[in-house]
């Protein structure tokens, strides 16, 4: 640095009218002058490597330049003088700071017009050859990488890959025949002992080189260093040309000197390299550039680092254990998995994934297989349930319904279809009522509905056409139904043709009414052949006696006392016989009509339970038929019987009131009451024989009647009307 | 012509079904009165009152088609004057109350027939009522036979 400041302090001297921005460093201007030319590979790669140390300098410092010799395509000291003349009149204003000369060649130009071109210009070589100088120390100075060498080196290695080698040939030649490489490789190997011949095929065309190649001796292995030839038109086959060329035939291992050789034939051996030398060789120029002085630079060797082709190790079965710790293996064939990694991984993944696809779906399909197998089964279960259903149903003796939670008929059994002669299509849903009765289809409707509302059972009543066109009696009992999880599905009912017993209970009402009837005939004739014959006869009996006795007025007073007492004896008979005939049909009610009868009947059952019974008589016509004055005088006997025995009361009621066409009769009492529906229901003989009764006049009966609320029974009678007279009449 | 002998005796229709109580009661009434006519049946009853309009109708209660009730109460309807005496086996009081409720004006148990029948024919003729005392009491309730017996007496007086 400090002779860079005493520069600038001389440049200040000299220009005092320099710009305080020119001031500032000018760029330092670093020549490379190439052997060949851009065409060629390792100057190609040379240029990379060096320029790119020349760029890591700072911005704008540094300005590169490129030249080339092109000696192999402008041979001959014409074109040296063409260049020299060129690069002389091109640089004229633009002073070198640094040359750079790349190969033996480049130096061997530069030194030769040095003094013309660059004379005061520091030179950076990198050459196979150290070049023999003798510049003064005033001058520019010269340094740079010594790139021969190394031979030894790499034959160590060599041998010792290849233990008991016998044999080394080592391959050399330039196109002047110089043998140059030749004598630096003896140079170095001089005093080589390691127990193996060495041989030097030195300037061998190529053809020949090859033939060598095919006959090697066993054991013996390969040394490439450089060799040119040129074929008989005269064109030059490079060095690396030769190698490939030649590599292919070879029996024996090569072993080189330079990386440019990895790749054309060689095994490898302790390689230079263009990237190693160009990077050193711009960092030298660089210091330079910035001051340094050339001389105070020591020529250096290039570094060189094992370097080995994996083709060639593969080739010759060498072991990368075997090769030094810092082996560098290049052109490695990738290896299945190397080159096909992602693929293999990509394809394994996707297999994987398909396999997970394929299990899911496997498992997927097995459950579903396995659900449908459920659901087959449940189906099954649920088909064999509705067949049994379906067998119970239609072998039932019974109409089988069933509705949905929308009230419309969604199922009727055989005998059903059977009964009605309908298919099975115009029963369903509202239907069915087109074969109700049309007096019975409102009550039928209301009933259905009303119960459905509520979700009650319900038992009903009415008249289905049959498939004759008959309508038969049918009693109706529906249940709602229900789903396993509690919702409400609807109806199912069954229905029986209840015609018969319909026909049953009104054979038997007759039954019964032509029992009472006959009853109360025969009761009617025994009171009344006791009334009117033997009574009568009675009566005759005591007449006969009265006369008897007074037709016998003189007798003693024994026989007088004797017929009193017959006619006495007599007249008790005729009462008793008349109390029978009265009690077995009330003769009052014939003779003296139903009020008197049932005035007379209160009084009579007052008196012998020792009761109150107000009876009442409002409006009832003396001329009543003796059907209607029957009925309601057994009615009043029977409830107050009844009242009596049962109700615990000591007060009783009984009323008779006529209307223009009605006679109702009360009968009431304040007692313990009863049951009212289950008297209705358990239809006590006496509330059949009294609604039979009241039935057969076409009257009306109801009972009303809780318990401890008293009793009600009232009776309304349709009479014709007649005129009639107000009667009011009090009984105790 | 025995209608016609009889003339100035109170003319008697009798009505009973039974042949020998006829026949017994005409033997006791015909010293007294004249018989003009005896009938079956109520129905024939009213036929003769209508027939021989006489003083005194002796009717029987227990009647076929029409009761001796019924005969009464018709004959009142059709004006008929003639005094109605019951001669009856019903002792009981709801018939003596019916049949003075349709204008009788005697009433005669058959078992008091020998001894009441001819009193109360006269009493009828005469306006009074007459009603047979009973022996003893038989249906319950009744009214003993003295009560009675004064409670007619009375109203007969």
């Amino acid at each position: 640095m400090g002779s860079m400041m005493w520069f600038i302090g001389f440049v200040a001297l000299l220009l005092p009218l320099v710009t305080p921005s020119q001031a500032a460093a000018p760029p330092k201007r670093i020549l490379a002058l190439y052997w060949y030319d851009r065409a060629f590979p390792g100057d190609v790669a040379f240029d990379r490597s060096f320029q790119a140390v020349l760029q890591s300098a700072p911005a704008g410092s540094i300005e590169a330049y490129t030249e080339y010799v092109n000696s192999n395509r402008f041979p001959g000291e014409h074109q040296s003088e063409v260049l020299h003349d060129y690069l002389r009149k091109k640089y004229a204003g633009r002073p070198i700071d640094v040359v750079v000369a790349v190969s033996d060649v480049s130096l061997e130009f530069l030194l030769k017009y040095r003094d013309d071109l660059f004379p005061h210009t520091p030179i950076v070589f990198v050459a196979v050859k150290r070049p023999a100088t003798n510049e003064p120390a005033s001058g520019p100075g010269l340094t740079g990488i010594v790139q021969g060498g190394g031979y030894k080196e790499t034959l160590d290695l060599a041998l010792r890959l290849h233990p008991g080698t016998k044999q080394v040939f080592i391959i050399s030649g330039t196109l002047d025949h110089d043998k140059e490489y030749e004598t630096l490789c003896r140079e170095e190997l001089q005093g080589f002992k390691s127990g193996v011949s060495i041989t030097y095929l030195t300037d061998f065309p190529v053809d020949r080189l090859i033939f060598k190649m095919k006959s090697l001796p066993e054991r013996s292995l390969v040394l490439y260093i450089w060799q040119q030839s040129q074929n008989e038109e005269g064109n030059v086959l490079e060095s690396p040309d030769v190698l490939a060329s030649i590599a292919p035939s070879t029996t024996a291992p090569i072993y080189g000197v330079a990386s440019w050789q990895i790749g054309r034939g060689i095994v490898g051996g302790y390689l230079r390299t263009f990237e190693a030398d160009a990077t050193r060789a711009g960092e030298i120029a660089l210091r330079i550039a910035n001051g340094a002085r050339a001389r105070d630079i020591p020529v250096e060797s290039a570094k060189r680092i094992p370097i080995f082709d994996w083709g060639e190790l593969e080739r010759w079965g060498i072991s990368e254990d075997l090769l030094p710790a810092d082996s560098v293996v290049l052109n490695r064939r990738p290896t299945v998995w190397g080159s096909f990694k992602w693929y293999i991984i990509g394809g394994i993944a996707l297999m994987l994934f398909q396999m997970a696809l394929i299990s899911g779906l496997i498992w997927h399909r097995a459950r579903r297989r396995r659900a449908e197998g459920e659901l087959t089964a449940a189906l099954e279960v649920a088909r064999e349930s509705e067949a049994r259903f379906r067998l119970v149903a239609n072998t039932a003796p019974v109409m089988i319904w069933m509705s949905g939670p929308d009230k419309l008929c969604s199922y009727v059994n055989q005998p059903w279809l059977d009964f009605t002669g309908r298919p099975l299509v115009s029963e369903l849903g509202s239907g069915w009522a087109e074969g109700v009765h049309a007096d019975d289809l409102q009550l039928c409707l209301n009933t259905y509905d009303q119960f459905f509302q509520r979700r009650k059972s319900f038992k009903m009543q009415y008249r289905l056409r049959r498939h004759d066109g008959e309508y038969r009696w049918v009693l109706d009992t529906g249940v709602p139904r229900f789903s396993s999880d509690g919702s409400f599905a609807g109806y199912i009912g069954s229905c029986i043709d209840m015609t018969e017993r319909k026909q049953a209970e009104e054979a038997l009402s007759t039954v019964s009414r032509r029992l009472i009837d006959a009853q109360e005939q025969e009761r009617t004739r025994i009171a009344r052949e006791l009334h009117d014959d033997i009574n009568q006869r009675i009566a005759m009996l005591g007449i006969e006696l009265d006369v008897l006795q007074q037709s016998l007025p003189n007798q003693g007073p024994e026989l007088q006392s004797r017929i009193d007492e017959l006619r006495q004896q007599t007249a008790e008979i005729g009462t008793d016989v008349q109390g029978i005939s009265h009690r077995l049909h009330s003769s009052k009610l014939e003779y003296l009509g139903l009020v008197a009868a049932c005035k007379s009947f209160c009084r009579e059952v007052a008196e012998w339970h020792k009761v109150d019974v107000n009876f009442v008589a409002e409006n009832i016509a003396p001329n009543l038929s003796q059907d209607i004055s029957l009925c309601l005088f057994r009615v009043l006997q029977e409830s107050l019987n009844n009242a009596i025995k049962h109700s615990g009361a000591q007060h009783f009621e009984a009323q008779l009131r006529g209307t223009s066409n009605e006679i109702q009769l009360t009968v009431r009492d304040h007692g313990i009451g009863f049951d009212a529906a289950a008297v209705m229901v358990n239809r006590g003989l006496g509330f059949i024989s009294m609604r039979e009764r009241v039935s057969a006049v076409n009257g009306t009966i109801l009972i009303a009647s809780k318990p401890k609320g008293g009793t009600e029974i009232t009776v309304r009678v349709p009479v014709v009307a007649r005129a009639a007279s107000k009667t009011t009449v009090g009984a105790a | 012509v025995i209608k016609m002998k009889k003339m100035g005796c109170p003319r008697v229709l009798l009505a009973d079904d039974l042949p020998e109580i006829r026949e017994r009661i005409t033997e006791l009434l015909r010293g007294h009165f004249d018989i003009v006519a005896t009938a079956q049946n109520g129905q024939q009853a009213v036929e003769e009152a209508a027939t021989f309009d006489p003083d005194v109708v002796v009717l029987d209660i227990s009647m076929p088609i029409l009761s001796g009730i019924q005969v009464a109460s018709r004959l009142r309807d059709l004006g008929c004057k003639a005094r109605i005496v019951f001669v009856t086996v019903h002792e009981d009081p709801d018939y003596i109350e019916a049949a003075f409720s349709v204008g009788a004006t005697g009433y005669v148990f058959k078992s008091r027939l020998a001894t009441d029948l001819v009193p109360a024919v006269r009493g009828a003729l005469q306006g009074d009522r007459f009603v047979s005392a009973r022996e003893r009491t038989t249906l319950r309730g009744d009214v003993p036979r003295g009560q009675l017996k004064s409670h007619l007496s009375f109203k007969r007086a």
